[in-house]
């Protein structure tokens, strides 16, 4: 990483996490996480695991993808090209920028959790680190995702049919293929409800692919690409094995 | 002579079968160059190979000494290198100081505070300082077209390469330009093209006219002009053996081509020397006289 990727990452993070896409997913996953979270009888393990990844989510997704894709929308590739910072690098800035809706992310399941964990709000059962880490990490997977798909497919639909295809592999039939999804519906009015299998290697599963939208975003650009195959290889290993460890 | 800035030999592109410059050898020094041809001529491709966006078919290419054949060299020469596309798009949603920000990143200002500095000094250089906070799509369209150039200004670069950069403004924001660009040409090289013969008679101390892929003069401003002494006229009647004749304020015709034998003969202009070799190299070219 290079400091110029650093500058670009930190300015683009400011404008990622202010993107109308990711305020309205923050507002929508505040209102359901306060609704799971008020009372005895809310469900705050669901309000914790589940609101975040399912609004912020994709906002991230869409946001990110908007961003890396803005200097070919606005016609400015032209402009960025005579520059001397070289497209892997503006590929690592738009990556690192994904950390504006993380940090958002991190905030809203930090303050949510503590109201959990501090005063018990939404009943039990408690929700682990584990699952509460879910969250934020489909956010980075999703903005990750997001600029993965607006260097390799640089046409305006493809977002949506990316986005298609993640909501039809997350609805498929087995339930040893929605374990392996980004996102689980645990039904929010079964308080006692929890996704089977093993959080902590869920979130390794979901980490190793949010690297691997990465490292294929990063592909995508000109330069060396041995030391990204080999970075690739080894995250599919790693989402292999933590995506069957995960299961129940 | 100075050392030349750029040096462009035997270049040869074409768009899929479309030649776009053909055998085109072009040399600019320190100071301000300006190419004049007419759309299709080749200007914008010559000006994007300068500006290392666009890489030749064939020939050599030497910039600040450089010759860019590799990402590193590239990167050396964009260092030193600002450079105005005709058509550049700008983020309507980003302010005016966002974007320049944003460019001036991509030129690896990396400091924050000294970047910050460094954007108000280009943005106060185009009488922008005032509109910094504005979103660009409030801006109207000589506002972008100086905000455009204020990113080419960042980090006071050696060689400025402008595509056009008074289209779309006012006369009174064209004057400001040319007062800005002749400042700028001062102790660096400008490349500049447009079709305003008048803007390149007041800036530029070597012009280059570009037809049809190739250059057919290069050299002072001056020197164009004398080719047109004694070839433009004025007359009560439109001249039939004019190449072109159009009717002045005063009511004569100024005729621009071959003159009669009574011909009432005025000084040539920098467009008048222009559209004579343009005619004359567009008859060449299909055999005429």
């Amino acid at each position: 990483m290079t400091a110029v990727a650093a500058a670009l990452g930190l300015v683009q993070a400011r404008h990622l996490a202010r993107h109308p896409w990711v305020l309205v997913g923050v507002g929508l996953a505040v209102l359901v996480m306060q609704y799971g979270l008020r009372g005895p009888e809310g469900n705050g393990l669901a309000a914790l695991t589940q609101a975040v990844p399912f609004y912020l989510g994709p906002a991230a997704f869409f946001a990110a993808n908007l961003a890396a894709s803005r200097d070919r929308r606005a016609g400015t590739s032209e402009l960025v090209t005579a520059s001397p910072t070289t497209s892997r690098r503006r590929a690592s800035g738009a990556l690192l920028a994904v950390g504006g809706p993380v940090l958002l992310a991190l905030g809203l399941v930090g303050a949510a959790g503590a109201a959990h964990w501090i005063s018990g709000a939404g009943g039990p059962p408690r929700a682990t680190v584990a699952d509460v880490a879910s969250g934020p990490l489909v956010v980075c997977g999703g903005g990750l995702l997001g600029v993965a798909t607006a260097y390799w497919a640089p046409f305006r639909t493809a977002p949506i049919l990316v986005m298609a295809g993640l909501v039809l592999w997350c609805q498929a039939g087995r339930m040893e293929w929605q374990l392996l999804t980004p996102y689980v519906e645990v039904p929010a009015a079964d308080a006692g409800a929890r996704v089977p299998g093993s959080m902590a290697w869920h979130d390794l599963y979901l980490g190793c692919l949010a690297l691997l939208a990465a490292t294929a975003a990063l592909l995508a650009t000109p330069g060396p690409r041995r030391w990204l195959l080999i970075a690739g290889v080894v995250l599919a290993a790693g989402a292999a094995l933590a995506g069957w460890r995960q299961l129940p | 002579m100075t050392t030349p800035t750029v040096e462009l030999t035997g270049i040869v592109k074409s768009y899929r079968r479309t030649p776009a410059l053909r055998d085109t050898t072009f040399v600019a020094h320190p100071g301000i160059t300006g190419l004049l041809g007419p759309n299709g001529a080749g200007k914008t491709t010559l000006l994007r190979i300068a500006a290392t966006v666009l890489a030749p078919d064939q020939g050599v290419v030497r910039l600040l000494g450089l010759n860019p054949h590799s990402d590193e060299v590239r990167g050396e020469i964009r260092r030193q290198l600002g450079y105005l596309p005709q058509d550049v798009g700008i983020h309507r949603f980003f302010t005016a100081f966002e974007f320049v920000d944003y460019i001036a990143i991509l030129k690896e200002m990396v400091h924050r505070r000294s970047r910050h500095q460094e954007v108000h000094r280009v943005l106060g250089l185009v009488g922008l300082d005032d509109v910094a906070r504005k979103r660009v799509y409030a801006l109207s369209g000589g506002m972008r077209r100086r905000l455009a150039l204020a990113q080419a200004l960042l980090g006071d670069p050696q060689l400025l390469v402008l595509d056009e950069p008074t289209s779309g403004l006012d006369p009174e924001q064209r004057l400001r330009f040319r007062d800005l660009i002749s400042r700028l040409g001062e102790g660096r090289t400008v490349l500049l093209s447009s079709h305003n013969s008048d803007d390149l008679a007041a800036l530029c101390g070597h012009i280059a006219v570009l037809h049809s892929g190739h250059i057919v003069f290069a050299g002072p401003p001056a020197e164009l002009i004398a080719t047109a002494e004694g070839r433009v006229w004025q007359s009560t009647q439109r001249a039939p053996g004019a190449l072109l004749a159009w009717r002045t304020g005063d009511g004569l015709y100024r005729n621009v081509g071959d003159p009669p034998p009574d011909a009432t003969f005025v000084p040539p202009q920098l467009e008048d020397a222009y559209l004579l070799l343009v005619r004359q190299d567009s008859l060449s070219a299909v055999g005429g006289p």
